[in-house]
C-alpha cells in the first residue's frame, strides 16, 4: 500500500520516543488526516451531512462560511463520519505482549495503535471506549464521547503480565457491550488459529464489527538467532534450551501457517484482519482501520 | 625456502582458535525472553553435534593473518641462484671488468670480448645497475653503477684495445670501490684472454662481501705472432761523427718456425731489410748495418700481418752531437769505485765518462754534462759560483756523501749531521715510484731497496722547493732533487761505499745509478726510449720556465704549462712523440715509445688455475663466491616485513566484517 504522504512521520521507534501518549495519537492522527486530505490517491470520503452550531474547540477549518454570510452566525459542517457510534478498543495486555527487538515492544506498538484508533475516532464523534484483557482480567472503560482522555491515561500506565488466552476475557466483554460497536481488537494471538477465532466471534454479537490487528514483532516472524540459547516463555515462565540454526526453517514454516490461518479464519467470519510488523509505520494500520471505517459507514 | 626461526611456526597453532571459534556453538548465557514457546515446543529434537563453519570469509582471514604472522616471525627466504630480491624491488650490482691490453687486439680475440661485454650488459636485469670498468695498467671506470644503462652499453660499444700491459690488481680495486656502497649481491664479470703475463704482481684486493666473480674467457686457441722486443743502438764517435748500428731482437709466439721479413725504417723510409729464421717459441735477433745518423726518426717493423700488429714495430730516435760527458770527482778512490763499475755495466756508449778526478776544475765544466761528486763538499767561492751558474745552463750535479756535508747554495739537504747505524742499520723505504730515476723499479716498488741496509747517512731536512724522491726509515731524505734553472742537483744524502752499508752489492745498485745519471743527463738531449705506461718529465725535454707542446703517435696536442708543478706526460701509446718548448729559441725534441713486450707473450693460464686464482684473489678478500649466508639472504629479501603487512591488511578486514555481522545480529 503506497503511503500515505505525512504519514511517514510516525515511526514506531521514532514515537516510543515521545513520553505523552496523547500526544503521540494527536501527532500521528492530525498528520495523517492532513497527509489525507492532500494525497491524490485518497479514496476515501468525508461527506457532508448536516450543520450543527460552532462550540468552543471545534475546528474552524469546519466552520461553513457560507453559512455564515448568510446567517452571520457560525455553523460547522458535520461529515457523515461524525455520527455517534461506539468504538472500542481490545488490547491484549499479556506477557507476551511485553516482547520487543528493536527498542519498541509489541505492547508499546499496540499502545500506539490504540491511542491513534480511539483519538481518531474521538475526532470523529464516536464514543471510545478500552478493554484491557489479560488472563482472566479484564479492565474496562465503557465507549462515552469524552472518555478519550480516561483511555489514554489508562493506555499509559498499562502494564504486561499474564497469559494471553482470549476466550474468557473476550466472553466476559461481549456480555457487557449493550451497544452495537466497532471493536479493534489489537493482540499477538498466542493460540491455536481455532481458539483466536471462537473467542473473537463472541464479539460479534449485537452487531459489532470487528477489526483484528495481529501485531507480532519482526524477531517472532524471521527468528534470527545463532547462538545456542535458553529461551524463556514470557507467559508461563517455561525454558527451553534451543539451537536455532537447528530449527529455525521449521520455526519460520509454522508461524507462517498460523498467521495465514488467523487471517483465514478471520476473514472466513467476517472479520477484517491485518498483520501488523512491529517495525512498520502506523499509517498503514491507519489506512486499513480508515478503509474499515469507511465501508462500514456506508453499509449502515 | 628456508626459515631463520622455525619455532616461531609454532604459532601457527594458533589457528586452532578461528576454527574454534566458528565451529564451537557459542552459547548465549542469559536466557533469551521469547513470546511463547507455542511453536517452539513442536519443533523435533534435533542432535545439533554437527557443526558447520558459518562466515567463511572471517573465518580464512583470521586463519591466513594467524598464519602469515607467525610465518613472519620464522623470518623466511628464498633461495635463488641470482639472489636478487623480487619482493623488494632491487637488483644486484653488476661490473663487468674489460681487458684492453694490446694481448687482447689479437685477431677475433677483441670481437669475442666486445661480444661478451654486450651480453653481459644486456643479459643483466632491469633491476639491476651495470658498470664498466676497462684496465690494462690502469683501470678506467667507463660507465658508473648509478649511470643509465645506456651509459653501460655505449662503453661496452666504443671500447678499444690500447697499447698498455695487463695489470688485474687496478681494475679490481677499481671494481671494488665502485661495489663499497652495493645495494645488495654483486657480480664482477671479467673478460678476458688469461693471458699469464697480467698475473705479475697480483695483490690481493678487498671486496664486499656477497660479491661473485664470472670469469669469461675469450682467449685465441692458437695465434700467428712475431714481435720485435728490444732494439738496440751502439753508438760511437767516428771522425766527430756519431756511427750507431742497430740491432733488434725478435721473439715467434707462434707454434710455427717463421721465416719474416725486417725493415729498418728511418723517416719513414725502408733503409735496410733483413729475412730473419725465428723459430716457434723462440728469440732471434737481426744486426743492421752502421749508419751515420743525424737526427732521425726511426722503426725496426716486421713486414708481415700477424694476428698481433701492435708488437710488429719498435721506434726509436737518434740526435747529433756528443753523447753527454759525465765527470766523476772523487775524494779516494774508493769512493768511486762502485760507481764508475755501474756506470761501466751495460752502458751502450750513451754517455761519455771522465775517469775520477780528485778535484773540479772550472776550465772541464765546458765540456762536461754531468758532475758527479762523491764524498767531495761542494765547492765554494768562485768554483762554486761557477759550478752553480753551470747547473742554471742546464748542467747537472751528482753528490753522494756519507758524511760531512757542508751547508751550500746548491745542496738539497739542510742542517745534515752525521748519521751512524752500525748496530741497527737504516733501510730505504718511501720510493716515490713516479719519479724517473725510480722509474725502472716501479713494477717491483720498493722492494729491491728495502733489503739495503745503510749504516753512514747525512740526517737533515729537504730545502725548500726541493723534490725528495726517497727517505730513510728514520724519514730523513736519501735522494733529493732541486730544480736550479735549467739544471738539477741530486743528492743521495748517503755514499756509495762499502763503508756507507751493503747498497753498492744490491742487485738494484747498477740499474739505480745508471738510472741516476740518465736522468741527470736527461737535460743533454739524449732521446729516451719509453715504454707505454711509462711516466715522462716533460721538463727533460723543455725548459722549465716555458710552456711546452706535445704532439702524441696520434696527433693529440697536449699543452703543459710553466706553472705545473710536475710536468709529467704518461706514454699512452707506441710511436714517437714530439716535445716543444715554446717562446723563441725553442726547439723540438723527440722520444720513442713502445709496448711492453711482455704483453706480446699471450700464453694464457688454464681456465681453471685463472678461475682459482681469482677466487684465491677472491676469497683473501673476502669475496664470497660460494652462496649467500641465509641470514644474508633474509636480510636482504626482508619478507618478513611483508607478510606482517598483509596479515595486518586480513586483520584489518576482518574487523570491519565482524562489526558488520555484529551489528546486523543485534538488530
Amino acid at each position: 500500500m503506497r503511503a500515505v504522504p505525512g504519514a511517514r512521520l510516525i515511526d514506531p521507534a521514532v514515537l516510543a520516543k515521545i513520553g505523552n501518549l496523547e500526544l503521540v495519537a494527536r501527532h500521528v492522527v492530525e498528520g495523517f488526516i492532513t497527509g489525507l486530505h492532500h494525497s491524490p490517491h485518497f479514496g476515501m470520503s468525508v461527506d457532508f451531512a448536516e450543520h450543527r452550531a460552532y462550540m468552543p474547540g471545534d475546528d474552524i477549518r469546519r466552520i461553513d462560511w457560507r453559512v455564515y454570510g448568510r446567517t452571520d452566525r457560525h455553523y460547522i459542517k458535520q461529515f457523515e463520519a461524525d455520527t455517534n457510534t461506539d468504538f472500542t478498543v481490545v488490547l491484549d495486555t499479556s506477557a507476551s505482549m511485553g516482547f520487543g527487538s528493536r527498542g519498541v515492544s509489541k505492547f508499546d506498538y499496540a499502545r500506539f495503535l490504540a491511542a491513534c484508533l480511539v483519538y481518531f475516532s474521538s475526532k470523529q464523534r464516536d464514543r471510545v471506549g478500552l478493554a484491557l484483557f489479560s488472563g482472566d482480567d479484564v479492565e474496562r472503560i465503557p465507549a462515552g464521547a469524552k472518555h478519550l482522555d480516561l483511555i489514554l491515561h489508562a493506555l499509559d500506565r498499562a502494564q504486561t503480565s499474564g497469559s494471553g488466552a482470549l476466550l474468557s476475557p473476550l466472553r466476559k466483554l461481549s456480555e457487557h457491550m449493550r451497544r452495537r460497536s466497532i471493536i479493534a481488537v489489537i493482540s499477538d494471538f498466542y493460540e491455536e488459529a481455532s481458539a483466536v477465532a471462537e473467542a473473537v466471534r463472541q464479539l460479534r454479537q449485537r452487531g459489532n464489527d470487528v477489526v483484528v490487528f495481529h501485531v507480532l514483532d519482526r524477531a517472532e516472524l524471521d527468528f534470527p538467532y545463532e547462538d545456542a540459547m535458553t529461551i524463556l516463555d514470557l507467559e508461563s515462565g517455561e525454558k527451553l534450551p534451543v539451537v536455532p540454526e537447528t530449527l529455525k526453517s521449521e520455526y519460520k514454516e509454522m508461524v507462517s501457517t498460523h498467521v495465514a490461518d488467523i487471517g483465514k479464519r478471520m476473514i472466513e467470519h467476517g472479520f477484517d484482519y491485518m498483520l501488523l510488523d512491529t517495525a512498520k509505520p502506523l499509517d498503514q494500520a491507519l489506512f486499513h482501520f480508515l478503509s474499515t471505517r469507511e465501508r462500514l459507514r456506508s453499509v449502515r | 625456502m628456508g626459515l631463520l626461526a622455525p619455532i616461531f611456526l609454532a604459532g601457527i597453532l594458533a589457528v586452532a582458535i578461528p576454527i574454534l571459534v566458528h565451529l564451537v556453538h557459542r552459547e548465549r548465557k542469559e536466557p533469551l525472553a521469547f513470546p511463547s514457546l507455542m511453536f517452539l515446543r513442536r519443533v523435533p529434537f534435533r542432535s545439533a553435534k554437527r557443526q558447520r563453519i558459518r562466515y567463511w570469509l572471517l573465518f580464512l582471514l583470521r586463519t591466513a593473518a594467524l598464519i602469515l604472522i607467525a610465518t613472519a616471525f620464522a623470518r623466511p627466504w628464498v633461495k635463488r641462484d641470482a639472489p636478487v630480491s623480487a619482493l623488494s624491488g632491487s637488483g644486484k650490482d653488476v661490473v663487468v671488468l674489460v681487458y684492453r691490453s694490446y694481448s687482447m687486439s689479437a685477431e677475433g680475440v677483441w670481437a669475442r670480448a666486445q661480444r661478451a661485454a654486450r651480453a653481459a650488459v644486456a643479459n643483466a636485469a632491469a633491476s639491476d645497475r651495470v658498470a664498466v670498468i676497462g684496465f690494462g695498467e690502469q683501470a678506467a671506470m667507463l660507465a658508473r653503477l648509478d649511470e643509465p644503462r645506456a651509459q653501460a652499453r655505449s662503453a661496452v660499444q666504443e671500447i678499444k684495445p690500447g697499447s698498455e700491459v695487463t695489470r688485474f690488481a687496478p681494475a679490481f680495486k677499481l671494481a671494488g670501490s665502485a661495489l663499497a656502497n652495493a645495494r645488495g649481491p654483486a657480480e664482477i664479470i671479467v673478460i678476458t684472454d688469461r693471458q699469464r703475463a697480467g698475473w705479475r704482481n697480483l695483490e690481493q684486493v678487498p671486496m664486499p662481501a656477497n660479491t661473485t666473480v664470472r670469469v669469461v674467457d675469450v682467449a685465441a686457441s692458437e695465434l700467428d705472432n712475431v714481435a720485435i722486443t728490444d732494439v738496440k743502438l751502439a753508438r760511437s764517435q767516428f771522425a766527430g761523427r756519431q756511427r750507431i748500428v742497430p740491432s733488434a731482437r725478435l721473439v715467434n709466439r707462434g707454434n710455427t718456425d717463421m721465416v719474416v721479413p725486417v725493415a729498418l725504417r728511418l723517416n719513414d723510409r725502408v733503409q735496410q731489410s733483413r729475412q730473419v729464421s725465428v723459430r716457434a717459441h723462440a728469440t732471434a735477433q737481426v744486426n743492421f748495418d752502421a749508419m751515420f745518423a743525424s737526427t732521425v726518426v726511426g722503426e725496426v717493423r716486421v713486414e708481415r700481418d700477424d694476428d698481433v700488429a701492435i708488437d710488429n714495430s719498435a721506434f726509436f730516435t737518434t740526435e747529433s752531437g756528443n753523447l753527454p760527458a759525465i765527470r766523476i770527482i772523487s775524494g779516494n778512490p774508493d769512493a768511486s769505485f762502485y760507481f764508475e763499475s755501474a756506470l761501466a755495466a751495460g752502458n751502450d756508449g750513451a754517455f761519455t765518462v771522465h775517469r775520477a778526478a780528485t778535484r773540479l776544475n772550472a776550465a772541464d765544466l765546458p765540456n762536461t754534462d754531468v758532475v758527479v761528486l762523491l764524498e767531495t763538499p761542494l765547492p765554494t767561492g768562485e768554483l762554486g759560483r761557477q759550478l752553480e751558474e753551470f747547473v742554471r745552463q742546464g748542467g747537472a750535479v751528482i753528490t753522494a756523501s756519507a758524511t760531512g756535508m757542508r751547508a751550500h747554495p746548491l745542496s738539497p739537504l739542510r742542517a745534515a749531521e752525521d748519521a751512524r747505524r752500525d748496530a741497527n742499520p737504516a733501510a730505504i723505504v718511501s720510493i716515490d715510484a713516479l719519479h724517473p730515476v725510480f722509474e725502472p723499479f716501479r713494477a717491483t716498488s720498493a722492494g729491491q731497496f728495502a733489503s739495503a741496509r745503510i749504516t753512514r747517512y747525512q740526517r737533515g731536512e729537504a730545502a725548500q722547493g726541493t723534490q725528495v724522491a726517497a727517505r730513510f726509515d728514520d724519514g730523513s731524505p736519501a735522494l733529493l732533487e732541486q730544480r736550479l734553472g735549467r739544471g738539477r742537483v741530486l743528492h743521495w744524502a748517503s755514499g756509495f761505499t762499502r763503508a756507507a752499508g751493503d747498497l753498492v752489492l744490491q742487485p738494484a745498485f747498477v740499474p739505480f745509478v745508471q738510472q741516476l745519471v740518465r736522468h741527470a743527463a736527461s737535460n743533454t738531449g739524449i732521446q729516451q726510449s719509453f715504454t707505454v705506461g711509462q711516466v715522462v718529465d716533460v721538463n727533460t725535454f723543455a725548459a722549465g720556465d716555458r710552456d711546452a707542446v706535445v704532439l702524441t703517435p696520434a696527433g693529440e696536442r697536449i699543452r703543459l704549462a710553466a706553472s705545473d708543478r710536475s710536468r709529467s706526460l704518461r706514454v699512452a701509446e707506441a710511436g714517437i712523440y714530439q716535445i716543444r718548448g715554446t717562446g723563441d729559441g725553442a726547439v723540438t725534441q723527440t722520444f720513442a715509445a713502445n709496448v711492453d713486450p711482455a704483453e706480446s707473450d699471450i700464453t694464457p693460464v688454464g681456465a681453471e688455475a685463472f678461475q682459482d686464482a681469482i677466487t684465491r684473489t677472491a676469497a683473501s678478500s673476502n669475496i664470497v663466491t660460494a652462496a649467500l649466508r641465509p641470514q644474508d639472504r633474509e636480510n636482504q629479501q626482508s619478507l618478513w616485513w611483508y607478510l606482517l603487512l598483509i596479515a595486518f591488511a586480513f586483520l584489518a578486514v576482518e574487523t570491519f566484517l565482524g562489526n558488520r555481522i555484529s551489528t546486523a545480529w543485534r538488530t
